[in-house]
């Protein structure tokens, strides 16, 4: 019995969150018949399930609920405002009572003047008690729907399974990962022998296969997240007599199931701001030359390992001035400061505690409790928020979120004689300190960082943890890491050395530990010794710095030196000794691999990391050190990797690119600190991959006609067909929609009407006398130009 | 008669009983790595087969003196609140059982103990402190109060 009531809650639950959308819809559809027979459906299914499980109340208002439905689907009740209301009002208390029913809080039970509102719909009041009563003409009308409409198709078989024991596999796997990581530290400490390598190998790989896919399975679709915003907007719209249209998109990106819930808040908050102080009044719209409907659009994407969320509002943006005025008169920032901030950081400044635009406090928002809160649970998931205000038009928010929470890509540094993992997504740039481009200057006792005539508070990572730097070898070439925390505030931590780059499977710390706010979690990196990650924020806190403050350091100089700037590349020496330079923005990172992750094979270089190959390039023997300096490359869907002999800096590109002779190789030549550098050109690294991988996409579909057992098809012709970009398939009901036939049996084909689609092989090389054209079966250029002109004809 | 097991420990010169279903094993400690900035009751953090742990470094608490923890030190494993910890202890003796309802009302802990110590209960003659383990890792808030 309890099993079937936690069956019903759950399942309960999961309607109604689906549910939600279509109501609101219906209200603006009221003739769509599809989602009120949704909406029926559901209230239906409850009631069903109350009367089996005896549970009177939502029996009660499930029945009510049907009945008012059931005349509306019969075209007995028009549709109104007040029965959506209504409506919705009952399944609200269906919902809490379901709630209630788990966790065993009694809910005050004034159900009868939620059923009475219910019912006026349909019968006059008073007479409703009379509907409490089953109604068989309701019931005839279930059956059809009920029955009629078979289990939607398409949707995939699925299980439920409770959240602890999910979240205990999820835990289990990454202590799997870390514990492989132990025994491959001590194979390495071993010396183990081919055998073990490769059996130890296979489990790395299957290892790393199972915490793919529990990663999947911690990804949800973030349509859980916004299908409940379509009804808040309405209840908004309705409590502050606005009319606002709401567009979702991005629905189907999947996140992490634990950023769901982390970021239900913040977007709630957000929409209620742009409802309520955004979007402007009918009048005040109309006013403005506006649609008097406001329009808020909410979309997510996924760019690389990061979601984008966009909330985007019409309404009247953000008055800086009235900003101003508020910051001044809370003590946020003063007159001066104000002054002399960025438009920026005045932006920014919604973000702190204690502040409002809204000129009067509604039951909505406007409490000053909104931003600073909404900020800072995105920070604590290590995601950002940027504003971009368009004031009197509208205000668009983008939210950006790691992909996962506990897997991130780390960089390990090193402070005195401790080991400190940092979140690559916070690092915008890392400098040798020695480097010319860096010049350090004081500012009443505050240190700050000049890199590349850019300011930046600055401090030594030891000085801000207290680490004694004492027994640290003089003279040693530190490295300055240039950190964005969470919200735009940029500052140059300086550590002794950075010493590697990997993914770190995070785990919150001990209370005790995380209280001083520095870091974001532990991990337990291959090397077997505990690591604390840093957490961006809290360094910049603990530098004295705040957001609002970050910008004023050097702004005015700031602004004058980056609008000329031109894009950033990367000046290294290539493996044939000459200087030249990439586009930064085409590096992925910058890496050290062992030699004997490269090899020649498949007819080129490539260079294995993490079980996958990328095509390397210019790698010549320079196998003095084993290690080989590398970039990645990306064109934002593949990767592949370039050798290079040495990193020398990174600048910006100013005056003109003198074009090259060459242009597949450089995209010209520019002038680096007074010298002529060739500018490589990135597209030849993606032009070869990019080819063979388009044509897989379309990958034109080749029947192979033979027999089951037909050994030289499935293990000659297949595989160099596949090879060439095409796929193929045995099975006889691909037949009809193959582009093309392939077939050996030349008896057969006699019989056969002529296909055009169909392409003869033969088994000998010199033709048979036949009247049907053939192809020797190893003649694989003939075979594929074949191929290609049954297409070209087909097309 | 309500008997529990209880493990007999030495910490800082005294005799202490934690609760031993609250014991998870325990464990010479390897690579301590310091956590800078953190409580002063924090030893460091170490990795016990593939999880991190944070070790507490309990005679500080009833002493009020650090003491540099060594590689090889014991340390009792405990989870209090989701989070897993070492507890630095001198030396372990035994699992024993003892009747706390025979608790020695008369006599209470020292005062730099009070705080973490639950009851005194007698062992076969000897008396011993009962630990509050969950006091142990709440750090040093009883200095401030």
């Amino acid at each position: 019995m309890d099993d079937l009531l936690d069956d019903f809650i759950a399942e309960t639950r999961e309607t109604l969150e689906s549910l939600t959308n279509q109501l609101v819809e219906w209200e603006r559809r009221p003739d769509d018949r599809a989602l009120l027979d949704s909406v029926f459906r559901f209230v239906h299914t409850v009631k069903g399930s109350c009367g089996f499980l005896d549970l009177p109340r939502l029996l009660r208002l499930s029945h009510a609920a049907e009945d008012v439905l059931s005349a509306a689907r019969l075209g007995d009740v028009a549709i109104s405002e007040q029965l959506v209301t209504a409506v919705l009002a009952v399944i609200d208390r269906i919902a809490e009572l379901t709630e209630a029913l788990e966790t065993g809080i009694a809910i005050y039970d004034n159900d009868s003047e939620l059923i009475a509102a219910v019912l006026t719909h349909v019968q006059p009041e008073g007479v409703f008690a009379e509907s409490l009563k089953n109604t068989p003409a309701s019931d005839e009308i279930i059956n059809d729907i009920a029955f009629g409409e078979p289990a939607s198709p398409g949707r995939s078989r699925s299980v439920r399974v409770s959240l602890s024991l999910l979240d205990k596999l999820m835990s289990g796997v990454s202590d799997m990962v870390l514990a492989r990581n132990e025994v491959s530290r001590q194979l390495r400490k071993a010396g183990s022998s081919g055998d073990l390598e490769l059996s130890f190998g296979r489990l790395s790989a299957s290892v790393a296969e199972l915490r793919d896919a529990v990663g999947m399975m911690r990804m949800q679709h973030i349509d859980k997240l916004f299908s409940s915003l379509p009804r808040l907007v309405r209840d908004l719209s309705i409590e502050l007599d606005k009319e606002i249209d709401l567009r979702i998109d991005g629905s189907e990106v999947e996140v992490d199931r634990e950023m769901v819930e982390a970021l239900r808040d913040p977007l709630t908050h957000i929409l209620r701001n742009a409802a309520d102080h955004g979007i402007e009044s009918a009048e005040e719209r109309r006013a403005a030359g506006k649609s008097p409907v406001g329009h808020i659009s909410i979309s997510a994407r996924q760019s690389g390992n990061q979601i984008l969320i966009e909330v985007v509002d019409d309404g009247r943006g953000i008055n800086i001035e009235k900003l101003g005025k508020r910051a001044i008169a809370a003590k946020v920032v003063t007159m001066a400061n104000w002054q002399q901030m960025s438009m920026r950081a005045q932006l920014n400044t919604i973000f702190a505690p204690g502040l409002s635009t809204a000129d009067k406090v509604t039951s909505i928002s406007g409490r000053g409790v909104g931003m600073d809160v909404v900020r800072s649970n995105l920070q604590t998931i290590g995601g950002t928020i940027e504003l971009e205000n368009n004031e009197g038009t509208g205000l668009k928010l983008t939210l950006r979120l790691p992909l996962t929470l506990s897997i991130i890509a780390g960089l390990s540094v090193r402070a005195g004689d401790q080991i400190f993992g940092v979140a690559r997504s916070s690092v915008v740039e890392m400098v040798s300190a020695s480097n010319v481009n860096v010049k350090f200057e004081e500012l009443g006792g505050q240190k700050i960082a000049c890199i590349r005539g850019k300011r930046y508070p600055f401090k030594p990572l030891e000085d801000i943890l207290g680490i004694d730097t004492r027994a640290q070898s003089m003279g040693e070439s530190r490295t300055l890491i240039v950190m964005r925390p969470a919200v735009g505030a940029t500052f140059v931590l300086e550590v002794a050395a950075v010493i590697d780059n990997e993914e770190l499977v995070v785990k919150p710390g001990a209370p005790l530990v995380m209280a001083n706010g520095l870091f974001a979690g532990t991990s337990l990196p291959d090397n077997g010794r505990p690591m604390l990650l840093l957490d961006a924020s809290g360094l910049a806190a603990a530098m004295g710095l705040n957001a609002v403050h970050q910008e004023e350091v050097g702004t005015p100089e700031n602004q004058a030196d980056t609008t000329p700037k031109g894009p950033s590349a990367l000046l290294f020496i290539a493996t044939d000794g000459r200087k030249q330079a990439i586009r930064l923005s085409a590096i992925e990172r910058i890496e050290d691999v062992d030699i004997t992750q490269i090899q020649f094979v498949g007819g080129r270089l490539r260079l294995s990391v993490d079980a996958k190959l990328y095509d390397l390039w210019e790698c010549e023997d320079q196998a003095e050190d084993r290690l080989v300096n590398v970039l990645k490359l990306s064109d934002g869907e593949s990767s592949c990797y370039l050798a290079v002999r040495e990193v020398l800096d990174i600048f910006s590109i100013t005056g003109d690119i003198v074009p090259s002779a060459q242009p597949e190789q450089h995209e010209g030549v520019i002038t680096v600190f007074g010298e002529a550098v060739e500018l490589r050109n990135i597209f030849g690294f993606f032009e070869e991959s990019d080819r063979r991988r388009r044509k897989r996409g379309v990958a034109p579909l080749c029947f192979i006609d033979c027999a089951d057992d037909a050994q030289w098809e499935r293990t000659i012709l297949a595989p160099l067909l596949t090879a060439s970009g095409y796929s193929v398939s045995f099975d006889r009901s691909d037949e009809a929609h193959a582009a093309i036939l392939l077939h050996r049996d030349m008896a057969k084909d006699a019989a056969k009407p002529d296909d055009p689609r169909t392409l003869h092989l033969r088994n000998s090389r010199h033709a048979a006398p036949s009247t049907i054209a053939s192809v020797y079966r190893y003649d694989r250029v003939g075979l594929i130009s074949a191929i290609e002109e049954k297409l070209a004809v087909g097309a | 008669m309500t008997k529990k097991l209880y493990l007999i420990a030495d910490l800082a010169g005294s005799r202490v009983a934690i609760e031993s279903g609250l014991v998870e094993s325990v464990v010479h400690v390897p690579d301590i790595v310091p956590a800078p900035m953190s409580d002063p009751s924090i030893a460091g953090i170490f990795a016990l087969r593939s999880r991190v742990l944070t070790l507490i470094d309990t005679q500080f608490l009833v002493t009020g003196v650090q003491v540099p923890p060594h590689k090889g030190a014991l340390a009792v494993i405990t989870e209090i609140a989701g989070h897993q910890y070492g507890l630095l202890v001198d030396k372990v003796h035994d699992v024993v059982a003892i009747d706390t309802e025979q608790a020695e009302s008369s006599i209470t802990a020292p005062s730099s103990w009070a705080r973490y110590v639950t009851q005194i209960a007698n062992n076969d003659g000897a008396l011993v402190m009962i630990l509050d383990t969950r006091a142990l890792v709440s750090g040093q808030v009883a200095l401030a109060e």
